[in-house]
């Protein structure tokens, strides 16, 4: 049975068409993933499955039936649930509360808490999931909140699940058990729309694929009967090598570039988070630093960033102590960042484009005189940099808020890459970018590396990790527990150091 | 000794406007919407009341009449600062500024100093002592021999406590100020539950007001909430929102304000000096409380 049908589905932006007569078909209990390019207009046409946004023209059949839903509260009466890539929860609250958020149980006035935590335990252990009902939400891991926003859904009854790039923040260990929930709630009889780019997830759990470009479907295939070439083709329309093939360096005699001595800081608790660590980056060299997510690497990044002050310990580039140093001065001194959250340390999401790609080195004197901006210096770096990192926008004067999560991060990119730093600290830079992207990106790092930058990679992609590294850190719980060279990096050793096996 | 008893009494009965404005602010600030006009609402609360008790002659309808007023005042700002979204900070500020200047202007208008209604309440009357308690020495004339809204106050915490963790609306009200998104995303109706938030919070400040002008002293004079309504809201600032945190910082506040008043009649020439205590205590209270939340974040 086909549970969800659309006949000549349509979404017009103003001229911009997102979405041009989209005819698919998703069979009952199958697992069906969504792959396009950043922008191909996946979401919209979610958006519009889940009554976010209503169609142009065309028509939807859930069940057979013809839809028309004004809002998501709609779309889940009629058994069809999302789970966003950015999730709606309450941080304050508990699991429990979170999931029985709109339809809490009560006994006369007040919420029957017991019977509440029972109801959660029940399904937890129902879909087999690794959840504490009276954990708060801010404590939990990216991973577990996931699980929060799934459970969420499936209490509400749904049985058509859309998920809008489920894996792009969580880690690899997570995105191993994510895929194992899939086959279980298949395994129960739901349907499962993934909306991705990572070839990997596709071919590990779907049935079936729908390639999305340009608004247009370009291809719908058996996953059984295609390859992750035949995909990469189809979505970028050419073929892509993410193989990333490096000249062999000796860094012996190169000069060190960049150099952390010691650093130390505790968080608001008082706990120490990054624990004597100490590195140097050499000319031309990309140090790899890995660990699973939360043992400290975020707030190393701040600290060489600027944006957490240190307890102990001493930061120098090119032998000139920059510890402790502001953002601002750090830039002037030669180092560019690229932040681990675009639009919390990145971006501000309510400015113009043009405003965003000169953040940061808006007081300099190519963008700057006499404290006044140069607005036609800016508009021409703007539409530079627009069209030679190919960011996709509909509105050059408009807000970075109108773009997707990937063309935001290769705003992020290109106005970092463009002021021709020493060194870079780099922190998730491929997160939630398409794979055509994603190849660019790998692409410039090593036309810096080649230019004898220095680049220090944070990233819980160990694929990347390794194919990117000359050397590679790993973290644990704060500390530096190993390092380990690029070319004979694998990822059990890694694994095993990420867990803190020595 | 009897300095001690009247310095612990005032300070029962300078605080139970404080903690009814503290409590009718806390849904607002946890559903995210600062209600700076608290003082505002307290003002109309006191001057409306006070008024009606003389056009009615009835305390009870003249209380009931400044109520209904101060929630149409409730209404105006959420209509203004909710659905049409302006700065809530900006509206609190006018409404403010609105309550004085109108309360100030009628005064003139009627050509009357003040509202005297002494006539008709008798304030004396309104003392209640509770049986039992009114026995126990030492604190029988700390605790006992106060006015009903003052009990009422201190009730009201357990309340407030009670529907803010124990109730969906409690739950919403939080839930609308830490992830709007994720409220609407459910089908909670965010708006509705702002515009009952701060209207708890009218509810409140009326009766904050008419506890301070009629039920009290059976007075109001021009301006007479003098900044409570502020201190409420740094009261609830350094107490988080928290029911019972925030009344205790409430109480703190009361008591300078009943030392200040206590200590002034001895003072002498001094003794004016003495009013800006709570004021001074307001600021060094802040102060030392978002120094010590921030004491150990390395964060920039």
């Amino acid at each position: 049975m086909k549970v969800i049908k659309t006949i000549n589905l349509t979404k017009k932006f103003g001229d911009f068409i997102a979405n041009d007569n989209i005819n698919l078909e998703i069979e009952k209990g199958s697992i069906t993933a969504i792959m396009g390019e950043n922008g191909a207009g996946k979401t919209t046409l979610m958006n519009m499955f889940y009554g976010l946004s209503k169609p142009t023209s065309g028509e939807l059949l859930i069940n057979g039936k013809k839809a028309n839903f004004k809002s998501p509260q709609d779309a889940i009466k009629c058994g069809l649930g999302m789970v966003h890539q950015h999730f709606k929860l309450v941080p304050g609250l508990t699991v429990f509360e979170n999931i029985l958020l709109g339809t809490e149980i009560t006994a006369g006035p007040f919420i029957d808490t017991m019977k509440e935590i029972k109801e959660v335990s029940k399904l937890i252990t129902e879909y087999k999931f690794e959840l504490n009902p009276k954990d708060k939400v801010s404590d939990i891991s990216i991973g577990a909140k996931q699980r929060v926003e799934i459970l969420k859904m499936l209490y509400r009854k749904v049985d058509i699940l859309i998920f809008d790039e489920p894996t792009a923040v969580l880690t690899p260990q997570e995105v191993d058990e994510l895929l194992q929930s899939f086959r279980e709630l298949k395994k129960q009889g739901k349907t499962i729309i993934l909306i991705t780019h990572k070839l990997r997830e596709i071919m590990e759990v779907s049935d079936e694929v729908i390639v999305i470009k340009k608004g247009k479907i370009v291809g719908n295939v058996k996953t059984s009967k295609t390859n992750p070439k035949e995909l990469a083709n189809m979505m970028v329309g050419r073929d892509v090598v993410l193989d990333v093939s490096k000249r062999e360096k000796d860094f012996s005699t190169s000069k060190v570039l960049y150099k952390v001595e010691n650093l130390k800081t505790e968080n608001d608790l008082g706990k120490t988070v990054v624990d004597n660590i100490s590195f140097e980056i050499r000319e031309g060299e990309i140090l790899g630093v890995c660990g699973v997510e939360g043992n400290g690497q975020s707030e190393l990044v701040k600290l060489l960033t600027g944006l957490m002050e240190k307890t102990e310990g001493k930061v120098f580039l090119n032998g000139e102590d920059i510890t402790g140093m502001w953002p601002d001065e750090l830039r002037k001194k030669g180092l560019a960042f690229i932040p681990e959250d675009r639009y919390a340390q990145g971006l501000c999401r309510d400015m113009s484009l043009s405003d965003n790609i000169i953040a940061g080195y808006h007081s300099g004197e190519k963008y700057c005189s006499f404290g006044l901006l140069k607005r036609k210096e800016i508009t021409k770096t703007r539409d530079e940099l627009i069209d030679f990192y190919d960011i996709r926008i509909s509105e050059r004067e408009g807000n970075i808020s109108s773009l997707s999560g990937g063309n935001a991060q290769k705003v992020i990119i290109a106005r970092e890459f463009d002021a021709d730093p020493k060194v870079i600290i780099a922190s998730q830079p491929t997160r939630g970018v398409d794979i055509g992207s994603i190849e660019f990106i790998y692409k410039k790092i090593l036309e810096l590396r080649e230019k004898g930058k220095g680049i220090l990679l944070v990233s819980s992609e160990l694929s990347e990790i390794m194919s990117l590294s000359d050397r590679i850190i790993v973290m644990y719980k704060g500390k530096i527990v190993g390092q380990v060279d690029g070319k004979t990096a694998t990822k059990e050793k890694l694994g095993l150091l990420m867990a803190g096996v020595r | 000794m009897s300095l001690i008893n009247n310095i612990l009494y005032d300070t029962v009965y300078h605080s139970a406007p404080l903690i009814l404005l503290v409590l009718g602010g806390i849904f607002a600030y946890k559903a995210n919407v600062l209600n700076i006009a608290l003082e505002g609402m307290m003002l109309l609360g006191a001057f409306s009341s006070a008024y009606f008790v003389l056009i009615t002659k009835s305390l009870l309808w003249g209380i009931i009449v400044g109520v209904i007023l101060t929630l149409i005042l409730g209404l105006i700002f959420s209509y203004f600062s909710v659905t049409l979204k302006s700065n809530f900070i900006i509206t609190g500020l006018g409404i403010n500024m609105f309550t004085l200047a109108l309360s100030g202007f009628l005064l003139q208008f009627f050509s009357i100093p003040n509202i005297n209604v002494s006539s008709i309440v008798s304030t004396a009357n309104l003392k209640i002592d509770i049986p039992f308690l009114k026995d126990i020495p030492i604190i029988a004339p700390i605790l006992s021999g106060h006015t009903f809204l003052t009990y009422f106050s201190f009730v009201c915490i357990f309340l407030a406590g009670v529907l803010m963790f124990k109730t969906k609306f409690g739950t919403y009200v939080r839930v609308v100020g830490e992830n709007e998104e994720a409220a609407k995303s459910v089908g909670i109706k965010s708006d509705r539950i702002k515009y009952l938030a701060v209207l708890i919070g009218a509810f409140l400040c009326a009766l904050a007001g008419a506890n301070l002008s009629v039920e009290r002293t059976a007075l109001y004079t021009n301006n007479m909430t003098a900044g409570r309504g502020f201190i409420a809201i740094a009261a609830i600032y350094c107490g988080r929102g928290m029911p019972v945190k925030s009344t205790l910082y409430a109480t703190v506040f009361g008591l300078t304000k009943s030392l200040s008043i206590n200590l002034a009649l001895n003072a002498g020439p001094v003794s004016g000096l003495f009013e800006t205590v709570p004021y001074v205590m307001m600021v060094i209270v802040l102060g030392v409380v978002s120094a010590i939340e921030s004491r150990r974040t390395k964060l920039r």
